[in-house]
């Protein structure tokens, strides 16, 4: 037993040792000005709940009005970026949905817990973020319990049709296929793809990415924009991105320059640059 | 009084027949040797016997006790409910050609484990008769060995202890021992030689002409399936009727 | 903030996933041995249509990836909707593939002990159970334990799959952590936890084999 404790603990000094060194390099990411597409986020629920739905909104429109979405938006992002609209007509549904779960009393929202800053974990292993922050308003204002249940976002769908979460909430970009299969809220924000590179990698703009490795998180909508893409998915480094399972693998791609280019959703971007500086400059300083 | 009598045995594997109408009978008491060349049957008809095999048709019986029968006017042999086949099985004991003792128990366990599971003995009572079965096949200091610990002798001499700890009416030997080293097959023999003057009955497939000769009240020499010759030792060895048997025991008697 | 720091942050938050890697481990084994045995039998069958089923399950279970079942049986079966947490889901379908594994390795061990084990045990009247379980079985317990030991050691990691169904275990929770503490540490963290984990197992089994060497 000893010996083992021995071999793990070398391996850990290993592994600082080599992270330790990681640390210093001196990079400088930045996002390009021009955008690859334009999206919205909105939340998903299953296509017959039309109740739940509307209700969601309409309480999504009353804090609007009433200045808790602005505080919470400028808590997040610095200003407020929302895009709710100020009120929605009237809900003519007559399904059980929403009276389920004001039944069961708790508000079910499916979510991939490692999507800063819209819903991720903190140190103490609570699951924060700006949806999480809209998510409990919400249900105080319903009179509901919200429980959060993370999900393998690539089946959020099944997961919603199976009926273990009552709707998807996670900075969810809206495109044709969820239009068909969910019951989606109105867009409450704008979300742009973007290209992240390193400064002196010689790409400022869209088109300077002839000849890049491009890499990008599997099953995001960064996939869809670039698919949706053409133009420039045909000249990018063997006309396809890179996939990794997650955007922190991506960023690390571009910073040990086995990548030119990231693409993720803008409000991904700026969290990751703004901490990622922030460890280089606390590794610079010691 | 008849041990154990086989009548009309017939036993065939696909299309070879291995047994072709075999009949025989041993007393109490009785020691009886089946020789006969590789391949005459002699080792299936001990395979029958003790319900390794069964057999295509004709009739065993332990003395009062029918293992199998061929009801009159039919071609299949009937066997016994399990219950009476289970009494039969403790009628006998078998001593293989490869020992087949068990490995993962001591000397001790694997002569003890059949009376205790089976014969619900107390295990003390085992125990202490298992230390006198030792000390008769000699190997009284070895209860705690493992099979993988003893020369081959050492464990067919554990085998037959094994074998008489049940109390068997009857006791088969197949081939003792052809798995042997030449000088060990001394040692088996003369345990064997030892139960024959205790009078335990037993049957001994063998390729021991002149052990079989000595130790045995009679001899059947067998050949294809059929019993060709039998009767007292020194009529079938010394002086054989047929001419197969001349053929057979020629080959011994130039070595 | 130095990375002793790093660490010491994120071991307090693997303590729950490991509990859930463990329990993966542990329950599955404690269902997959005994239903591995079943199957095995059903393998060797002298009747045809248990052999049929028993090999049809084998090339199912060990046909297609583990990470597929997880799925079929988590969104194809629906054992969500149907009352099963995502853990218990994954026990379920850890201890179907792990059992198919175990069979294979059961028969090989079974079918490996000479036939005149069971003849011996025959002659002196042990019953067809006694003569499996005090006979046969220690004999292959021993025989089978080096495979046994590498599916052991192949579970510890496998059990890692269990995320695709959301299970928090060690290597999900590693990857969550990862992204918001934007380290790569909590992956080497993790790798360590399996190292441990399977140099227990293989330690264990070591000793075993140790324990069994009394006879060959």
């Amino acid at each position: 037993m000893k010996r083992i404790m021995a071999a793990a603990l070398v391996l850990v000094m290993t592994a600082l040792l080599f992270a330790g060194c990681g640390g210093k390099k001196n990079v400088e990411y930045v996002v390009l000005d021009e955008a690859l597409s334009d999206e919205q986020y909105a939340i998903g629920f299953r296509k017959e709940d039309q109740a739940l739905r509307d209700e969601v909104q309409r309480l999504l429109c009353e804090m609007k009005k009433d200045g808790t979405l602005a505080q919470i938006t400028t808590k997040w992002f610095g200003e407020d970026t929302s895009t709710v609209p100020d009120s929605v007509p009237e809900s003519t549904a007559t399904d059980d949905s929403l009276q389920k779960v004001k039944d069961k009393g708790v508000l079910v929202m499916g979510l991939d817990d490692s999507f800063p800053p819209m819903g991720y974990r903190d140190d103490k292993d609570n699951i924060v973020g700006y949806d999480i922050d809209l998510a409990t308003e919400v249900c105080k204002r319903m009179g509901v319990e919200l429980k959060l249940e993370p999900i393998t976002w690539a089946y959020n769908v099944d997961e919603l049709n199976q009926g273990t979460v009552d709707c998807l909430w996670n900075g969810m970009s809206i495109n044709e296929e969820r239009q068909e299969k969910l019951n989606l809220s109105e867009p409450y924000m704008e979300n742009r793809q973007m290209v992240v590179t390193l400064k002196g990698n010689g790409i400022e703009k869209v088109a300077d990415l002839k000849d890049k490795v491009v890499v990008l998180q599997d099953g995001s909508t960064a996939m869809d924009a670039l698919d949706g893409r053409e133009d420039i998915k045909s000249i990018i480094k063997d006309g396809e991105a890179v996939r990794v399972p997650n955007n922190v693998l991506a960023m690390y791609e571009l910073r040990q320059k086995t990548s030119d280019a990231v693409i993720m959703d803008e409000v991904v971007a700026r969290y990751y640059i703004s901490h990622l500086t922030e460890l280089e400059q606390d590794a610079k300083a010691e | 009084m008849s041990v154990l009598s086989a009548q009309n045995l017939k036993k065939s594997f696909g299309t070879t027949d291995v047994l072709r109408d075999i009949s025989f009978e041993i007393n109490e008491g009785e020691v009886l040797s089946i020789i006969g060349p590789s391949g005459s049957g002699k080792s299936t008809l001990l395979r029958c016997v003790t319900l390794l095999e069964r057999i295509d048709s004709g009739r065993i019986a332990y003395s009062d006790l029918t293992m199998a029968d061929t009801p009159e006017g039919q071609s299949k042999a009937v066997y016994s409910e399990g219950a009476v086949l289970q009494q039969i099985r403790r009628r006998f004991g078998l001593v293989f050609q490869n020992f087949n003792l068990f490995p993962h128990f001591t000397v001790m366990r694997n002569i003890i484990e059949a009376p205790v599971r089976v014969g619900k003995k107390e295990k003390k009572m085992a125990e202490s008769e298992a230390r006198s079965l030792l000390e008769k096949v000699g190997l009284a200091d070895r209860e705690k060995a493992y099979p993988c610990e003893l020369s081959g002798g050492q464990q067919q001499r554990v085998a037959i202890a094994r074998a008489l700890a049940m109390q068997p009416e009857i006791l088969f030997f197949d081939e003792p021992t052809s798995a042997l080293d030449p000088e060990l097959t001394g040692d088996i023999l003369k345990v064997i030689r030892d139960l024959a003057e205790e009078h335990m009955t037993m049957v001994i497939v063998t390729h021991e002409m002149s052990f079989a000769r000595d130790v045995s009240d009679r001899i059947i020499f067998m050949d294809g399936g059929v019993i060709v010759e039998q009767g007292d030792p020194a009529q079938v060895i010394g002086n054989p009727q047929s001419e197969r048997t001349r053929a057979f025991l020629s080959r011994f008697h130039k070595n | 903030m130095s990375l002793f720091e790093d660490i010491a942050r994120i071991l307090p938050r693997m303590m729950e996933p490991l509990s859930a890697t463990l329990m993966i481990f542990v329950f599955t084994l404690l269902f997959s041995l005994p239903l591995g045995l079943v199957v095995a039998f059903g393998r060797m069958s002298r009747i045809k249509p248990i052999r049929w089923v028993a090999q049809v399950y084998l090339l199912v279970m060990r046909g297609t990836p583990l990470m597929l079942q997880l799925i079929f049986f988590w969104f194809g079966l629906e054992l969500g909707g149907a009352g099963f947490s995502r853990l218990q889901t994954a026990i379920v379908a850890f201890s179907f593939n792990y059992a198919a594994y175990f069979a294979e390795i059961y028969r090989g061990g079974i079918e490996s002990i000479p036939v005149g084990q069971h003849e011996a045990a025959d002659v002196l009247g042990f019953s067809k159970s006694q003569t499996f379980f005090r006979i046969i079985l220690p004999q292959v317990v021993k025989k089978i334990l080096p495979p046994m030991g590498n599916e052991f050691m192949t579970l510890v990691k496998d059990t890692s799959l269990a995320q695709v169904i959301a299970v928090v275990e060690i290597t999900s929770m590693a990857q969550k952590i990862q992204v918001s503490m934007v380290s790569l540490m909590p992956i080497i963290v993790a790798g360590i936890f399996y190292l441990i984990m399977n140099a227990i197992v293989s330690k264990g089994f070591s000793l075993a084999e140790k324990k069994l060497g009394y006879y060959r």
